[in-house]
């Protein structure tokens, strides 16, 4: 296991993707603040005064940690991390290399272990920079706002539980689907468009559930807050250990199962 | 132990169609195993069952005399269809990746291996950047990262110059006589696999057709006259008519060869000299494997 782990770093060091994603979580992040800031300073000169009050309050509100909460849930990190694991994981397949692990005696569960958890470690990496991103620009513009230490610390957690399910769920999705473009294809609409799905499914039930509560982006915009409810919490971490546990789950079983080409 | 590898009524089903079919193969130690087969007879679906990317619907394969294949293909090396490589790596880069995989701890066995595949002046240069040749040998040096006992290796000449295919034949019986390595070879050069198998095994449509020494090959494969005379037309009728059975054929090099008779040499010199055909040679000649391969395949496939 350690040898796999050593060597899936080494080409986790090696990977433009990885580094290419990471710039471009920075890049949003900074994007994002100063898209605010200038529709914060366009304000007074806004035909639109609906639209001028909305920035206006923004302006009273605005901060490193605003720019956080505001937009974490968004989810444009958890694009870019889609989009790298797809790469780096089923690459894998498109040149050929797992038969090169494999056909050495890798045991299946440790390669995709392995897999899952360098490319959780990636994926933790691009949230921090995003976070950082967020909160750097954001506080040089803005100022910190009014948070605690432990409590932005503790925001960075549950959102890394998230971003950590999340990754389970795109290592199961590439190493299933095996194809770099259409493993990109599908963690992108995981992140995008289930929520959505799954709201509108719920409504073909009467609404009297909804099922995108059990989906991890419940988790995303309520984990983006200071400090969420004590039952938003637990019903977060159990849906990103359900869903994380399940991915690994089926994503080994169907491993073990498939020829590799 | 005796063998290396050995596969007991093996199949393998693809929805339906059996791609191999009760195939029981005996590799020894030592051997350089020759595997045969025309295009989609099962070689590479064989291959890659021994290699664990693709599980048997039935039948037992054993490694080193083990069932616990997982444990026993660290001392396998494979090379397996096409080239697999990290494209934008470099070969020392590609051969780090294997290296850490396989948890050996001494770096310089990389540019060891690359000095011996002919790799080791490739610099910075990209693995994407190959010609199939270098991907190839690449690809054998992968294989031998961890001094493996058995090296499984589908078309590993695929791609290479005549130059190339020649040293890694040279390479190959190196290792075997040198190293020990066992190897299981497949590869549609027929000539070339003749130079260096010490055993052969020939698959055709899922279902192993023969398996013999390479000492054996000489017994199973016909025997021919060839025959260099003054006027080759006249002298096929003349040995058409002399033996019901003969088959005559021209040879490229306008030259008569008697299928079978050998041992009337004697007689069609004699016959060939009063018709006064004047006769330059008598050459006896063997059929070699690919004739004998076309032989077993009905003599009109390819391997």
């Amino acid at each position: 296991m350690l040898n796999t782990l050593k060597a899936d770093f080494y080409k986790l060091k090696k990977s433009k993707a990885f580094w290419i994603c990471s710039l471009l979580c920075i890049a949003i992040a900074v994007l994002m603040v100063v898209a605010m800031q200038a529709g914060i300073s366009r304000a007074p000169s806004m035909s639109d005064p609906q639209e001028a009050a909305q920035f206006t309050a923004l302006a009273e509100k605005a901060s490193g940690v605003f720019a956080l909460e505001q937009f974490l849930p968004m989810g444009f990190n958890l694009i870019f991390i889609g989009v790298f694991v797809a790469i780096f994981v089923s690459s894998e397949f498109g040149f050929g290399t797992m038969k090169n692990a494999l056909s050495r005696g890798a045991e299946r569960f440790k390669v995709l272990f392995s897999k899952f958890i360098i490319c959780s470690g990636a994926a933790l990496v691009m949230l921090f920079l995003f976070i950082a991103a967020l909160l750097t620009v954001g506080s040089i513009v803005w100022g910190f706002g009014t948070a605690t230490f432990t409590g932005v610390l503790g925001l960075v957690f549950l959102q890394a539980l998230i971003v950590i399910a999340y990754t389970a769920l795109f290592v199961f999705i590439s190493m299933t689907m095996r194809g770099t473009g259409g493993a990109i294809a599908t963690n992108i609409i995981s992140v995008t468009m289930t929520s959505t799905l799954l709201g509108a499914i719920s409504m073909l039930f009467g609404g009297s559930f909804n099922l995108s509560d059990y989906w991890l982006d419940w988790g995303v915009s309520k984990f983006a807050v200071l400090s969420p409810p004590s039952g938003d919490i637990v019903q977060g971490i159990l849906i990103a250990l359900g869903w994380g546990i399940a991915s690994l789950t089926v994503g080994t079983i169907l491993f073990k199962k498939q020829d590799v080409k | 132990m005796e063998y290396i590898l050995q596969t007991n009524e093996v199949s393998k089903d693809f929805s339906g169609k059996m791609a191999v079919d009760h195939v029981s193969i005996k590799v020894k130690q030592g051997d350089i195993y020759g595997f045969i087969g025309e295009n989609g007879a099962g070689k590479t679906t064989l291959m890659r069952m021994v290699c664990g990317l693709a599980d048997p619907t039935g039948g037992e394969i054993t490694l080193f005399g083990s069932s616990n294949l997982v444990s026993q293909r660290y001392k396998v090396g494979c090379t397996i269809e096409n080239p697999a490589l990290y494209p934008v790596m470099t070969a020392m880069e590609n051969m780090e990746v294997q290296r850490l995989l396989l948890g050996i701890k001494e770096k310089k066995v990389c540019g060891e291996l690359l000095e011996i595949a002919g790799l080791s002046n490739t610099g910075k240069k990209k693995a994407k950047d190959f010609s199939l040749g270098m991907k190839q040998r690449l690809m054998i040096a992968l294989s031998l990262l961890g001094n493996p006992e058995f090296l499984v290796l589908d078309e590993p000449t695929n791609g290479l110059d005549p130059m190339g295919i020649r040293e890694v034949r040279d390479l190959f019986q190196h290792l075997n006589k040198d190293r020990g390595i066992t190897i299981l070879v497949s590869s549609h050069i027929l000539g070339e696999l003749e130079k260096m198998a010490t055993r052969y095994g020939v698959i055709s449509n899922g279902k192993m057709v023969d398996e013999f020494q390479a000492d054996d090959l000489a017994g199973r494969c016909g025997k021919n006259l060839v025959i260099h005379t003054s006027d080759p037309a006249m002298a096929g009728n003349i040995i058409s008519n002399m033996f019901k059975d003969a088959q005559v054929e021209r040879t490229p090099e306008n030259s008569i060869r008697v299928k079978g008779h050998v041992e009337d040499a004697g007689r069609i010199n004699e016959q060939l000299f009063k018709k006064e055909i004047t006769v330059n040679a008598l050459i006896p000649e063997g059929d070699k494997l690919e004739d004998y391969f076309l032989k077993l395949m009905g003599g009109h496939k390819y391997a």
